[in-house]
């Protein structure tokens, strides 16, 4: 069974017993958004449950050059050929250390029409998540680019960022992503090769 | 495109429609040079045809009417009552536009233009000395209902019908019932069908029609009005209409006489009917064969062979291959299998050496040889037959893009000033799908430059010495692994001073830099850089050759450009056979494979015996055989560490594309393949530099180098010309 249906099979509505789920009647599960969520770093985010296909153990993707960092390549699945996204660097935190960890994964997840996979440094959960308890994400978090967050709430005392990541391959925001890392990196490559508009 | 009010089929007719008006400018242009071809007048009827009886039962009846109108100019050629004169084909090409603008119409949903129809109509009764007869509007064909309720009895005819209709009636789209129903409508009648054509059930083929009917019909309506329920199928058809003014033996007797039959049965059936008044409409099977004995008829010769099916067979024998109509979808989801499936056997094959390497270690002990070497032999040979069939499927003949080029000078040459033709090589090459129908544009774009800028006006042309009439030639190879498409013409050829003088004024160039002919040509591919004194409305609007040269390197493909002032201007597109699958060469650099296009390789150089030097604003370069050529540290340009950075101790790879060249540094040179391309854009975007990835036999994930985009991006920008040195 691939990691996804395992954690399906786990988060059966009915089984609501723990803390705050336990007061989740099996009749507002139609309320309720149901997220995959993963660690990155120590913050916890989530993806609708309907955006991600499958779930798979990290390995290595094959570097793409002209592309912004946070593609770090591209994988072969079963025949496509998708791109891998870090999101810890497209928001900025420090490189994670996927080679050589036993929990890293890549969700494959459809953004708008295309399918991209996700790196994050484990899985953690899939569970139901009532819609009126999602809060829009505060304009202070100077960490994490709020476009990519479409919401935030708590479960279990821990604060889930739900990604909204329809627009991270669009044309403008690799470009904005571009311009920035350049600003920031102190030897300007004398690479000038532009991303095309896809 | 949005349509509406456009049933299924109308659609399927306007689908053949495109395809049929593709066909016949084709003819026309043929038949205009050749007027003798009689094939041509006669598969142009076949087609005026087609198109009348399509559009008569989808519905498009002012479209019918008009296509009966041309169909009888055909017919007046065909049986030699007109000639083919230039008038002629220009009222026949005209009335393939007005067709075009229908089909156009009827998809868009906005109507066809009147005038252009009428003027048409005009031009056809001119050449068949028959009225003009206007074009009615489309209204419905009145139900001939009314004939049948005021029965008049002094009116009351009798018709004897044979409806024998070509057994491919069914591939035309009708029911014969629907016609025979029409019939029924007018008055009362009896059906005969004619069975004994119809082979045993095991031996049926669906397809065709081998039933035939007698109709005997009482009605008021006139011969003509049959013939009008009939129309579409007088030719073609065997069909009889009779009017039979005799008692019942006369009809008896001519049904006797029409059907052979001699089953005393069937007789008696006829007989039976004969009895009372022609009564009510029989339209089912007629009484099984009643006698169980198979052989009690004095058979006729025709039993052995029924007519029916002697007629298919020479149908068969005349008739161009069959087609099946595939949705393009399913045959890529084909083609991308198979594709996968030739990786996989990749990895088979790299199996069964690792272990036939382990087995010879133990001394042959698994045979593994005997046992799994054929195996692998076999799979490969029918993977690469199952690859290279499953590739013809998506060629199409090139000739569909070129016969509307050629049809573009013929008009502007008749429009201009300047008399040209244009003659076509190699037109039925087969190129694949998606290429041909991305070629259209550059093609006519260059073929528009040539006439407009490169033929002259023949006062120009007969003081230089040429013929009066300008030449264009247009001609598709195909050379190893690609399609090369030649379009020479031999006209003015490229003023040389005139281009380097507009790219000093715009600052392309310096004043002191004196650019090779070659290099000249490259200002001619830059975007905005027009050479026309005046914009024309054919061309010269300074956008153009750097779109066709876009276009063309989106396929894969290069263009390169000759030109002799004075003698004429040669354009020469490459461009690989199929967008799938390229014979590629695999290199390591660092960590990492890349795949090199083969039709982009020139050659490979050691680099030990090799002249680097450093020049400004051209970067580095390689000296190779008395030329430089700019230097690309493919580690370098894509950030890849733990290479060999030493030219001198990797390798060096020539390539050429789009007139450029360039030297890769590699690694190593790790194998030669077929590769199959996937694209980066699909689920990423376009990559500049990247024309693709593919899946290598291990599963891993080797980028494709787009080698015309790397060119173009050389330090030297112009293009990387290789000009001899010294």
């Amino acid at each position: 069974m691939d990691l996804l249906t395992e954690l399906l099979h786990d988060s059966d509505p009915g089984e609501f017993d723990e803390d705050e789920q336990s007061d989740l009647l099996l009749e507002n599960v139609k309320d309720c958004v149901q997220l995959v969520t993963f660690l990155l770093g120590r913050e916890k985010y989530g993806l609708d449950v309907l955006q991600v296909q499958e779930i798979i153990r990290y390995g290595e993707p094959t570097p793409v050059p002209n592309l912004p960092d946070f593609v770090r390549g591209v994988i072969n699945l079963r025949g496509i050929i998708l791109p891998v996204l870090d999101l810890r660097l497209r928001f900025g935190m420090s490189p994670g250390e996927y080679d050589h960890s036993e929990s890293a994964i890549i969700l494959i997840a459809y953004v708008e029409t295309k399918l991209v996979g996700v790196i994050a440094d484990a899985v953690a959960d899939v569970l139901y998540f009532p819609r009126e308890r999602i809060c829009p994400p505060p304009d202070l978090m100077a960490q994490v680019d709020i476009e990519y967050i479409q919401g935030m709430g708590e479960i279990r005392n821990e604060l889930v960022m739900i990604l909204n990541l329809d627009k991270i391959l669009s044309p403008e925001q690799i470009a904005k992503y571009k311009i920035a890392s350049n600003a920031c990196a102190s030897d300007a490559n004398a690479n000038d090769f532009l991303v095309k508009e896809s | 495109m949005a349509t509406f009010d456009v049933g299924e089929m109308q659609q399927l007719f306007l689908q053949e429609m495109e395809e049929l008006l593709q066909q016949m400018e084709e003819d026309m242009l043929c038949l205009e040079a050749d007027p003798g071809d009689v094939d041509r007048v006669h598969a142009l009827f076949r087609s005026f045809h087609t198109l009348k009886g399509g559009a008569g039962l989808s519905g498009f009846t002012a479209l019918s009417r008009y296509t009966h109108k041309a169909e009888n100019v055909l017919d007046g050629v065909r049986s030699g009552k007109l000639a083919i004169t230039p008038g002629l084909m220009s009222a026949l090409l005209e009335a393939l536009d007005c067709l075009k603008g229908f089909l156009l119409g009827a998809r868009g949903g906005t109507s066809p233009d009147e005038l252009r129809l009428q003027s048409s109509l005009e031009r056809f009764a001119q050449l068949t000395g028959g009225p003009v007869e206007a074009l009615s509007p489309d209204k419905p064909t009145p139900p001939p209902a009314p004939t049948v309720v005021s029965r008049q009895p002094d009116a009351l005819l009798t018709y004897f019908l044979r409806l024998r209709f070509h057994p491919d009636l069914f591939a035309e789209r009708t029911d014969p019932l629907v016609l025979i129903k029409d019939l029924e409508a007018l008055g009362t009648l009896l059906i005969f069908p004619h069975t004994h054509a119809v082979p045993p059930l095991e031996q049926l083929n669906p397809r065709l029609l081998s039933l035939w009917w007698t109709v005997i019909l009482k009605t008021t309506a006139s011969q003509k009005k049959l013939k009008t329920i009939l129309m579409f199928f007088l030719e073609g058809h065997d069909l009889h209409i009779e009017l039979i003014d005799g008692g019942p033996q006369e009809i008896l007797d001519q049904l006797a006489i029409d059907s052979h039959v001699t089953d005393p049965s069937r007789r008696r059936l006829i007989g039976q009917t004969n009895e009372g008044e022609i009564g009510p409409t029989n339209q089912g099977v007629p009484a099984p064969q009643a006698t169980p004995a198979p052989s009690p008829l004095p058979t006729p010769p025709v039993a052995t062979q029924p007519p029916a099916q002697r007629a298919t067979a020479q149908v068969m024998a005349k008739k161009p291959p069959e087609l099946v109509r595939v949705n393009i979808q399913k045959l890529d989801t084909l083609i991308n299998l198979i594709g996968e499936i030739i990786l996989v056997h990749t990895r088979l094959r790299q199996a069964y050496e690792t272990l036939s390497a382990q087995d010879e270690a133990q001394g042959g002990a698994l045979q593994l040889e005997e046992i799994l070497g054929q195996i692998v032999d076999d799979h490969d040979r029918i993977m690469q037959e199952l690859h290279v069939q499953a590739m013809k499927v998506r060629m199409v003949p090139v000739g569909n893009v070129l016969f509307p080029l050629k049809r573009l000078v013929r008009d502007f040459s008749e429009q201009s000033q300047k008399p040209m033709q244009m003659h076509l090589l190699g037109e039925e090459t087969e190129v694949d799908k998606t290429i041909v129908d991305k070629l259209n544009g550059p093609l006519t774009h260059l073929v528009r430059n040539a006439m407009d800028h490169g033929i002259e006006k023949p006062e120009i042309r007969r003081q230089r010495g040429k013929h009066p009439e300008g030449r264009l030639l247009l001609q598709v190879a195909n050379r190893k692994n690609a399609i090369v498409i030649e379009l020479t013409d031999d006209g003015a050829g490229v003023d040389y001073d005139r281009v380097l003088a507009i790219a000093r004024q715009r600052g392309l160039i310096s004043e002191a830099d004196r650019p090779t002919h070659a290099e000249i040509l490259q200002f001619l591919f830059r975007s905005g850089f027009s050479t026309a004194r005046e914009v024309s409305e054919i061309s010269g609007r300074g956008v153009g050759m750097d779109v066709v040269r876009k276009e063309i390197e989106a396929l894969r493909g290069s263009i390169t450009m000759e030109s002799t002032p004075g003698k004429g201007t040669l354009f020469r597109i490459e461009l690989p056979l199929t967008l799938a699958v390229i014979e590629g060469l695999l290199v390591g650099v660092g960590r990492q494979v890349f795949v090199i296009p083969l039709l982009s390789v020139v050659e490979t150089i050691q680099p030990c015996f090799c002249q680097f030097e450093s020049l400004k604003q051209k970067g580095e370069l390689v000296k190779i055989r008395n030329h430089y050529v700019p230097l690309l540290r493919l580690h370098q340009l894509f950030g890849i560490d733990q290479a060999v950075t030493d030219p001198a101790r990797g390798l060096l790879i020539l390539v050429a594309e789009g007139g450029g060249q360039a030297c890769l540094l590699v690694d190593e040179i790790i194998d030669q393949y077929q590769v199959v391309i996937k694209s980066l854009e699909q689920n990423l975007m376009s990559v500049e530099g990247i024309a693709g990835a593919t899946i290598l036999g291990d599963g891993r994930i080797s980028l494709v180098l787009d080698i015309a985009s790397l060119i173009r991006h050389l330090p030297n920008e112009r293009g990387a010309h290789h000009g001899p040195v010294d």
